[in-house]
């Protein structure tokens, strides 16, 4: 409390702990960075360069494993994917595997007639369904974090507890979790959510959730936050409790209430850490296998397919590994596309 | 005394609403455990059955001997155990390294591509795996799944560790490299240990990913010798009429063994999670 009195970087023992900070006074938010060890470790030179050569090479000795490792079984691998997309893969006729076709992947996949509206009814679902989906579980995800910051909590000792509780749903299994909403949307009396729905008289009857195209979308998206908006609310629970109380209580003192104060205050202070999750969210969401397989397979009729799950029908209900990966190289550039926006625009 | 009186209100409401999304998270777990325990007749009965008329065993044992999941057991135990203990074990050095020698040339760009690689489309792997493990026969063992999903856990190991290892000052070292320890000493003797809670969270979460994936299961593995709960849960739906109270009790089998290595860990999971979300 003390600290708020000085502004600039003052460090802070954590007695109970054992732990010494380097403190930022939030003038606004404190950057999401670790600076602090940085610049510690610029200010002692002995650590820094060493005598020679040997002391260099330390940092090089702890990275190789990774470095090794991510390089065989992550990049090289990925980039097989775009080789394979040029090559025959068809695995029912397996003389012909590995023999070089040209575009010809691409064509099937993408021009021909036979696949390719599949291949953009999954690309115009995926869209949606990232954006629907993470926006969704968002807004859920905030709610829930203005809810765990409120002061009641707090004074009862039942901080540490509400998180715990909250990321229940988040550790669950996604296979596990995803059957048990399959569960849920039952149309028997093992469906709870129509039985519900049905006795308080919302439902005239019940509803299949997962076939009936107006609701499919609803139900996914709603089973996919049950699973996702724990994290995004901790994420955001963590962010609002470094705003400092001042700005509330100033705001108050102007008369400003609720909403307000979300508004003008939380939500402007907790983006640099919000637009990160974000797009991390998007972006796993876009390429998130799982939770559809479960829920739908992509049906009814292909009416929720997406792109990692007609990778996957490509690959292996087609057994044409190469159509696969030239849908896959495409996943590819767009992840690559994505990353690179995200470190060049939205780096806080 | 006006004041008084609506504070309480907002607090009430604030509880309220907690209590309502905490039954949004925990009813559907409760109900997925009580079908569990159903027999025909409560399914049949046409009405919602909270809580089974008489409790059985029954899906349980379905599950074990006729549904072979406790051979699925053992071998998603032996595949997130494998991949835990090797993620970490390549993971925390590599952490340390980020950690400390940050200002290095090239540490920033390296330590960026790897938060790249976690938002790398899982499913694009396993395309090349499914050819490349064929030739070196890794194809279908547990081997080849505990190396599939250690490129999904390093990226993740790799930054829970790191956020921790920011939190731990560089001084600790220092005094002890002063006092004669080399800087492998110092790692050992004193900074892992104070690093244990980022170790149990990242173990955590590693365990929990590689539990739970099914598509690298479902492309890489063939035989029962080999197959996940998430496999053996998914493949339910393959069957036309399958019966939901054994489904249940596979999904029960899945879900009780990481909620109770959660609640054990909790204490320093929730703390790596938010340091891990914020701090990265």
């Amino acid at each position: 409390m003390a600290a708020e009195e000085y502004s600039g970087e003052i460090l802070r023992v954590d007695l109970t702990n054992r732990k010494l900070e380097r403190f930022t006074v939030p003038e606004e938010i404190p950057r999401s960075s670790m600076g602090g060890i940085d610049s510690l470790l610029r200010s002692m030179p002995f650590l820094r360069s060493g005598k020679g050569a040997r002391r260099n090479m330390t940092p090089f000795l702890f990275l190789l494993p990774l470095i090794v490792v991510e390089f065989s079984i992550i990049i090289f691998p990925l980039f097989t994917i775009l080789r394979m997309s040029f090559q025959s893969y068809f695995l029912l006729e397996p003389q012909k595997v590995g023999t070089w076709v040209g575009l010809q992947n691409y064509w099937r996949v993408f021009v021909d007639n036979l696949n390719a509206p599949l291949t953009f009814l999954s690309l115009r679902n995926s869209i949606f369904w990232s954006f629907a989906n993470t926006t969704f579980r968002f807004v859920l995800g905030m709610a829930v974090a203005v809810l765990l910051n409120r002061s009641i909590f707090e004074r009862l000792k039942l901080t540490g507890l509400t998180r715990v509780l909250i990321l229940t749903s988040w550790i669950t299994p996604g296979v596990a979790g995803m059957t048990i909403w399959r569960l849920v949307y039952q149309s028997t009396n093992l469906g709870l959510l129509n039985g519900i729905l049905v006795r308080l008289r919302i439902l005239s009857g019940p509803v299949a959730w997962l076939e009936n195209p107006s609701v499919i979308w609803l139900s996914c998206i709603v089973a996919s936050a049950w699973k996702g908006f724990p994290y995004v609310a901790i994420a955001l629970t963590a962010a609002m409790a470094t705003i400092s109380r001042h700005y509330y209580d100033s705001a108050a003192v102007d008369g400003a209430t609720g909403f307000r104060k979300f508004w003008h205050i939380t939500f402007p202070l907790i983006l640099p850490v919000a637009i990160p999750v974000y797009v991390m969210e998007l972006m796993w969401t876009f390429n998130n296998f799982l939770q559809i397989y479960v829920l739908t397979r992509g049906g009814p009729a292909d009416s929720t397919m997406v792109l990692p799950i007609q990778v996957f029908k490509y690959a292996f209900e087609f057994d044409e590994l190469g159509m696969a990966s030239a849908l896959g190289a495409f996943m590819l550039v767009v992840a690559l596309a994505s990353i690179y926006l995200q470190q060049r625009y939205l780096r806080y | 005394m006006r004041r008084k009186t609506k504070d309480m209100v907002t607090d009430a409401i604030s509880i309220a609403l907690f209590i309502a999304v905490a039954a949004f998270i925990f009813v559907p777990i409760l109900w997925i455990i009580s079908t569990s325990f159903m027999t025909r007749q409560d399914l049949a009965s046409g009405e919602i059955v909270w809580i089974p008329m008489q409790p059985t065993l029954r899906s349980y044992v379905n599950v074990i001997y006729r549904d072979q999941f406790l051979r699925y057991f053992v071998n998603s135990t032996i595949v997130a155990v494998g991949v835990t203990l090797l993620s970490l074990a390549i993971a925390y050095p590599a952490a340390y390294a980020f950690s400390r020698y940050m200002h290095m040339k090239g540490m920033a760009t390296l330590s960026t591509s790897v938060m790249a690689l976690w938002a790398m489309p899982a499913v694009l792997l396993i395309l090349p795996y499914f050819i490349i493990f064929q030739t070196v026969r890794l194809y279908d063992t547990h081997l080849g799944l505990i190396i599939a999903y250690v490129s999904l856990t390093l990226p993740i190991s790799v930054w829970t560790l790191k956020g921790f290892f920011a939190g731990i000052p560089v001084d600790l070292e220092e005094a002890a490299m002063v006092d004669g320890c080399t800087r492998m000493g110092a790692l050992v003797r004193i900074v892992f240990p104070t690093t244990l809670p980022g170790v149990a969270s990242a173990a955590l979460l590693a365990f929990s990913n590689a539990w739970q994936d099914l598509v690298l299961a479902l492309a890489l593995t063939s035989s029962e010798a080999v197959r996940t709960i998430p496999l053996g849960i998914s493949m339910y739906f393959g069957y036309w009429g399958y019966y939901w109270p054994d489904v249940a009790a596979a999904c029960v089998f899945s879900i009780m063994p990481i909620l109770v290595l959660y609640y054990v860990l909790q204490r320093f999971f929730v703390r790596g999670l938010t340091m891990g979300a914020v701090k990265g």
